[in-house]
């Protein structure tokens, strides 16, 4: 194949995707621009026309948890390209391959084990009955005579 | 598979994490016991090595880890320094609430420093450096609760995160130019005539495995390691890593034959820079801690030394070796001795040490000048083996400056130890005790009888061979 | 692989390197800084994918899945410190949370 063929056979389906993108875009826009109503008048401009104004910013702090779920999923999610270059070849690696993949599923069971063990997979804080024992516990520890060699 | 080959690392990985979901599943005040089962491991992980010193020198798994004698014996000085390092940490970590973990990130953490000394692939060496680091940000930043850890911690990962991906590219053009990670193929890959690109890729790579080494121009983590880590983890960390990364480097640079790609020069310039930098930044501090770390820099340039002369001396490789040994054993004692200190850290504060804790202060001594390389101690006969391979291998002025820098070491390991034995003690001086003691004394008599039985183990390292 | 596209890939892997560098260079927030590292590991990644390419070898593709576990494990681990550095000193400036020198 001549290399310039090659070249609009490789790109014809780029500038398709990108006129279809831009066509979408502009077709939403345009639609809603031709077919909208308009409020001219100064109520409708804020953000409710009725109920409570908005207060505060929109960046609020949310909880550091979340980003250690999202951390271990990202860690665990990407192991299944390892899986994925097993799986398209799996017939030729025949059952060495199968044990090797095993040993993977293994190891990565073993680290789940331990995330889960430790906690970091609490999506929310521990139930307050449980707060409330464990704090009853850790009081009752304090008044024994102490364990902890220290 | 020649499973047998890597039962050490298989043995100390399979541990690792035992240790790992043992101490998820152990009450805190357990956590100590697993210190017992690191030992325990790491033992059992030393005599299969040594088990394979009787073996003849082989590449296996198709030619990306070198069974070599440089490899085992560099593996057994990793392993040795682990496990003093794992006796320094109980009391240390006690009220720690990851104290269990700690254990199973040290393992993982000496399984990268094992990688890197048998590397004998790019692949291999990437990963072998990535490991490490990983683990080693952890171990730095252990004392989550303490600002200064953290901070050191994350200077270390952005150091470490930089060139690490400079390592990467590098690797990256060394396969595009030779087309194969294997150093036996890159070998026979690179003849003919001085190729630029080549030498940029080994550049990069070596640059990506001077940070395990903490040698210029990717030194500046290790004295804010060495201040903000938790001593027993800095005392890991300043050499642990330096051992695979002295073996690893020397492998990698002499697969290039030095008419085709330069490399000599540029090991040289990199010892001259390291040594010379960690010196003048060791000078002026009043922070003990901070101090060893600088030093810890300077050993690397002398360390670098050994790496130029491979391949023109055969004692260049014994040489290295001896002074990496000697260097843990010193190195180790100080950091003991620091950890035994409960990590204090002011020079200031060790006015008068002596007359309080005259053990401790002795430690010091000795092993300070085992640094700076006085007989009849480990670090002398070192010292004295890099400069006489040095002078054989044709690079007599390598070792001159090599000298002039021990005699300005001199000048601020005295400065400590001057206050230890001349200053007036203000307040008790509280010590750790239990497994950290006798770790510390431990360090300190490998410390004098690598001085004193010199002579057989250099004539067993004499026989070292380093492959490819 | 034909000569051209070689040199498309390796083009684009060396302007992400120079992005990614110029932005752990220059920025100093620490949070972009790791933003940058990323964009130069996949730089790395995509160059290997390239010469891998060059010598039809599976090595690049092996080393490139490689490296996006190993980016997501170091990115795990710098957003921790991340997360215990804006803990412990209230700021993510890498300059700012500096408090050891010398």
């Amino acid at each position: 194949m001549e290399p310039a063929v090659q070249h609009t056979v490789v790109i014809w389906p780029l500038i398709l995707f990108l006129v279809a993108a831009l066509g979408l875009v502009t077709v939403m826009l345009g639609l809603s621009y031709v077919l909208g109503g308009r409020h001219d008048n100064r109520l409708g401009n804020q953000p409710y026309e009725s109920g409570i104004k908005p207060t505060g910013s929109a960046r609020t702090k949310f909880s550091a948890k979340f980003y250690l779920v999202a951390i271990i999923f990202v860690l665990f999610d990407l192991e299944i390209v390892f899986i994925f270059s097993w799986a398209i070849s799996a017939r030729d690696l025949g059952w060495v391959g199968y044990e090797a993949f095993l040993t993977f599923l293994f190891d990565l069971t073993l680290g789940f084990a331990y995330a889960w063990k430790i906690g970091a997979l609490d999506w929310s804080p521990r139930a307050p009955r449980q707060l409330r024992l464990d704090a009853i516990e850790s009081n009752q520890q304090r008044n024994l005579p102490s364990e902890q060699t220290s | 598979m020649p499973i047998g080959d890597v039962l050490p690392e298989i043995s100390v990985l399979v541990s690792a994490v035992v240790l790992l979901l043992a101490a998820s599943f152990m009450r805190q005040q357990d956590h100590w016991r697993l210190a017992i089962g690191a030992l325990a491991s790491l033992f059992a992980a030393a005599v299969l090595c040594a088990l394979q010193l009787g073996e003849p020198a082989r590449l296996t798994f198709a030619g990306v880890w070198a069974l070599d004698g440089a490899s085992i014996w560099a593996r057994l000085l990793i392993l040795a320094t682990t496990a003093i390092c794992v006796a320094l940490t109980p009391e240390w970590l006690r009220s720690d609430r990851r104290h269990g973990e700690y254990y199973a990130m040290l393992l993982l953490a000496a399984l990268g420093a094992m990688l890197l000394a048998g590397a004998a692939d790019l692949l291999q060496l990437v990963m072998a450096v990535l490991l490490s680091s990983v683990t080693g940000y952890t171990l730095a930043a252990y004392h989550r609760a303490w600002p200064l850890s953290v901070e050191a911690g994350m200077k270390y990962f952005l150091v470490g995160a930089l060139t690490n991906t400079l390592l990467m590219i590098g690797v990256t053009l060394l396969f595009g130019l030779f087309g194969s990670t294997d150093y036996a193929q890159i070998a026979k890959a690179a003849t003919g005539a001085p190729q630029i690109m080549a030498l940029i890729g080994l550049t990069l790579v070596v640059v990506g495995v001077a940070f395990k080494l903490a040698a210029v121009p990717a030194h500046t983590w290790m004295p804010d390691v060495s201040e903000g880590a938790p001593p027993p983890a800095a005392a890991f960390l300043t050499v642990a890593p330096k051992i695979g990364a002295a073996i690893a480097l020397a492998r990698l640079v002499t697969i290039f034959p030095a008419d085709v790609v330069a490399w000599r020069p540029l090991v040289a310039t990199l010892a001259v820079a390291t040594m010379t930098i960690g010196n003048l930044g060791a000078l002026g501090q009043s922070d003990v801690r901070r101090l060893l770390g600088w030093s810890s820099i300077s050993q690397s340039g002398y360390a670098l030394m050994a790496v130029t002369a491979v391949g023109l001396n055969a004692q260049a490789i014994p040489a290295l070796l001896f002074f990496l040994g000697a260097y843990a054993a010193a190195n180790l004692a100080a950091f003991a001795a620091v950890t035994q200190l409960r990590g204090r850290t002011n020079l200031a504060d060790y006015r008068g040490l002596a007359t309080a804790r005259p053990g401790i202060a002795a430690v010091l001594v000795v092993s300070f000048l085992s640094l700076v390389g006085i007989p009849p101690l480990g670090g002398f006969v070192g010292k004295l083996a890099l400069f006489v391979t040095t002078i054989e291998a044709g690079y007599a002025w390598l070792a001159v400056i090599a000298v002039i820098n021990t005699v300005v070491s001199l000048v601020y390991y005295l400065r400590v130890l001057g206050p230890v034995y001349f200053g007036d003690l203000d307040g008790p001086v509280p010590v750790l005790g239990g497994w950290a003691q006798k770790a510390l004394y431990l360090a300190t008599l490998l410390t004098i009888g690598l001085g004193i039985l010199a002579e057989p183990l250099w004539s067993e390292l004499g026989r070292v061979m380093l492959l490819p | 692989m034909n000569e051209l596209s070689m040199v498309y890939g390796m083009g684009l892997a060396a302007l992400l390197f120079l992005l990614g560098f110029i932005g752990v260079v220059i920025r100093r927030n620490t949070l972009f800084v790791l933003m940058c590292l990323e964009i130069m590991i996949n730089a790395a990644g995509l160059a290997f994918i390239v010469a891998g390419a060059r010598w039809s070898s599976p090595d690049g593709n092996t080393m490139f899945i490689l490296i996006i576990a190993v980016a997501a494990a170091e990115a795990a681990i710098g957003l921790g410190l991340l997360l215990q550095l804006q803990k412990r000193f209230r700021t993510i400036d890498i300059d700012a949370a500096s408090e050891m020198h010398g």
